[in-house]
């Protein structure tokens, strides 16, 4: 068994989780500040048509990039970059929030730590320490940007510990649940 | 006698038929489509002086219908048909229709076809002309023992074909006489299903073939001149992909002696217009006859730009009875031409068509880039028709040059809607052995891995999602980073490894 690991996957606003090809990529972009990727700062410029024909320039070089509208749906994203597929699923802070869990993992068997995707209020906890979960199944309900969202076990394992009451505030980022993976 | 065509009706779609109309247009001839109900609004019907609507959606109620296309031409009062590739271009009983009808067939006699047509017909006059055919049996097997004596006598492994066959059925490689008499059970129940028919041949099967074609064009005078050849061994599921010209592995001689042959044997079939003739070549580079196709060929346009001929031009020339202007002194070949089918399939998934709406149609152009196209932007590439969106042939003073360009062209192409086999191609153009010239027909079993095609760059990954979340960011309503007075490098420029 691995260290228990702690995963920052936890987005802020105008912060999204992008996974293209399996590839996780941070990418934050605040209205009128600066751009980070994986949380350094970069030059980025996009340009498309409104076909989704263009390019993006990252950090003084540019690359051409086909986004056809018809290939977002949701989560899902596809993108040619010089010509090659990049395709996975685009997340924010809300539907990270839907997803019920953190993204970012770490090797199927590591320890996993659930983690406020947004400041909200802890409403109810749903399981007890020592409780095996199976994948799919509700860990804690968190009332967030006025709605209340079920944070679900992305895998079948055994609650290890739980670091916060119901009842009580949490920001963004702040560890809820560590859940053991059966390995 | 010179019969001159004023007006030419096209009895094809898509690129083909785009390209015929062009040189109608560069000799002054008057161009008349067909169509069927759904290529209405096509570019072949757009680009044509006139069209005449043959009804349907499937090739069988429109393109193939003989006797509707040959009253298309009497409406239009057309003095040719030119039948493109495919359809009723090796039909020889639409040949005699157009010439019954008084019309000017842009081809090959009905008997010519015939003669060439038929494979075991054609191998024999190949015989008898004395070009090289694979060693094994013209007529079909009478026995198991009859195969087993012939097989022992060419040598193993040995290849059942079915004599009715086509597209690999009854088809058995056969490595030595322990698997004959199974094998042979095998491929005449397949081929009896099939066709209806369960007479087999045998012959050598031909290890590491490369496929080369020779170009000929002749007229009603005697005359009879080769183009030089095309290398076609870019192969996926049996059909090629990508043509070049000359062929890496072809030298002077070679090329006169494949030549010869071929002329040799057009000659003896007493056959006028262009034509092509297949070779299968072994790894010791000795040729052997395959086939003959009666007809213009997808490829033609590699041989157009290292000749400096109009095919088409000279297939109408022919037509009208006129004389060669050249003979075979005055062919003159230069630098390399390759060309790239772009095919609405995905190479990701066997190569399967894919069909959808064209969003986007960007095609390459620039220094010594052609492009062939019958689509365009709006266009539904539908599962009624060749999945061929149009070629792109480069052409260079060598081989590599001629590689560096089409890579360059085949990143200005943009197409959204379908997939395509552009990226194959690209990465055809960049595999190590194809550079080097040393590839045959198993080339995409042997070398294309899918899961290449969309391996990225680290740097590529990232530029990718950035410009997926700036898009989404951009759609729910944030603004887009401006873009101050900035030096940036090529859009293009990347892209090369």
């Amino acid at each position: 068994m691995g260290q228990p690991t702690t995963v920052t996957a936890s987005l802020r606003p105008h912060e999204y989780l992008v996974t293209l090809n399996g590839v996780q990529v941070r990418v934050y972009c605040p209205p009128n500040g600066k751009i980070e990727v994986d949380g350094r700062e970069v030059q980025a410029i996009l340009d498309l048509s409104a076909m989704g024909n263009g390019s993006v320039e990252l950090d003084g070089k540019r690359y051409h990039i086909m986004l056809d509208p018809v290939d977002q749906k949701g989560r899902e994203c596809t993108v040619l970059v010089n010509g090659r597929r990049a395709s996975g699923t685009l997340d924010d802070q809300r539907s990270l929030l839907r997803q019920g869990m953190d993204h970012a993992q770490g090797p199927d068997t590591a320890p996993l730590t659930v983690k406020a995707p947004m400041p909200g209020l802890v409403i109810k906890i749903l399981v007890q320490p020592g409780q095996e979960v199976p994948r799919g199944e509700g860990l804690l309900i968190l009332e967030a940007m006025k709605m209340e969202n079920e944070m679900k076990a992305d895998r079948t394992g055994v609650v290890d510990s739980i670091m916060v009451a119901e009842g009580s505030a949490v920001e963004m980022g702040q560890p809820l649940i560590r859940i053991r993976f059966l390995g | 006698m010179v019969r001159s065509i004023h007006s030419l009706l096209v009895a094809n779609r898509g690129e083909i038929a785009c390209r015929v109309i062009r040189t109608c247009r560069d000799m002054g001839i008057e161009s008349v489509a067909v169509c069927s109900d759904v290529d209405r609004a096509s570019r072949h019907v757009q680009m044509a002086d006139r069209v005449v609507a043959l009804g349907g959606a499937t090739p069988a109620e429109s393109y193939l219908r003989q006797e509707k296309i040959i009253e298309a031409a009497r409406h239009a009062g057309v003095d040719a048909i030119h039948p493109g590739y495919g359809f009723l271009s090796e039909n020889p009983s639409f040949a005699q229709a157009v010439t019954e009808a008084d019309l000017t067939f842009i081809g090959p006699s009905a008997e010519a076809i015939r003669a060439m047509g038929d494979k075991t017909a054609a191998r024999k006059r190949a015989q008898a002309a004395g070009v090289p055919t694979v060693p094994g049996t013209i007529e079909p097997l009478l026995s198991d023992d009859e195969a087993r004596t012939i097989a022992e006598h060419i040598g193993y492994p040995v290849l059942l074909k079915a004599a009715a066959g086509g597209g690999g059925k009854g088809m058995r490689i056969v490595n030595g006489p322990d698997a004959l008499t199974s094998a042979l059970r095998g491929a005449r129940s397949e081929a009896k299903s099939a066709f209806g028919d369960d007479r087999i041949y045998v012959e050598k099967y031909v290890q590491r073939p490369r496929h080369i074609e020779m170009q000929i064009i002749s007229d009603g005078h005697g005359n009879v001149v080769f183009l030089g050849e095309r290398e076609c061994s870019i192969q996926r599921r049996h059909q090629k992909v990508m043509e070049e010209t000359p062929s890496p592995i072809v030298t002077a001689d070679m090329r006169a002696a494949m030549g010869e042959a071929a002329v040799a044997l057009v000659k003896s079939a007493g056959y006028v217009n262009a034509g092509t003739i297949e070779f299968i070549v072994d790894a010791d580079r000795r040729f052997y006859f395959l086939e003959m196709n009666t007809r213009l060929q997808v490829e033609h346009p590699v041989t157009e730009m290292v000749t400096g001929l109009d095919l088409v031009r000279e297939q109408i020339r022919v037509a009208e009875g006129r004389p060669l202007s050249f003979g075979q002194d005055q062919v003159v070949r230069r630098g390399h031409a390759i060309e790239c089918r772009i095919c609405a399939e995905d190479p990701a998934n066997n190569f399967f068509p894919s069909t959808g709406r064209l969003r986007i149609v960007e095609w390459p152009s620039g220094p010594f880039i052609r492009v062939d196209s019958g689509v365009q932007a709006g266009d539904e590439v539908s599962v009624f028709y060749d999945p061929l969106l149009a070629k792109v042939i480069a052409w260079g003073a060598d081989r590599s040059e001629a590689i560096e360009r089409m890579d360059r062209a085949l990143g200005e192409l943009v197409i959204a809607g379908v997939r395509t086999t552009a990226p194959f191609c690209r990465s055809v153009l960049r595999d190590e052995q194809f550079v080097a010239g040393e590839f045959d027909t198993h080339f995409v079993a042997d070398r294309f891995r899918p899961a290449d095609l969309d391996r990225l760059q680290e740097s590529e990954v990232l530029a990718a999602a950035v410009a997926v979340a700036l898009h989404r960011r951009s759609g729910s309503g944030g603004p887009l980073p401006t873009r101050e007075i900035t030096s940036s490098s090529s859009r293009w420029g990347s892209q090369r490894r």
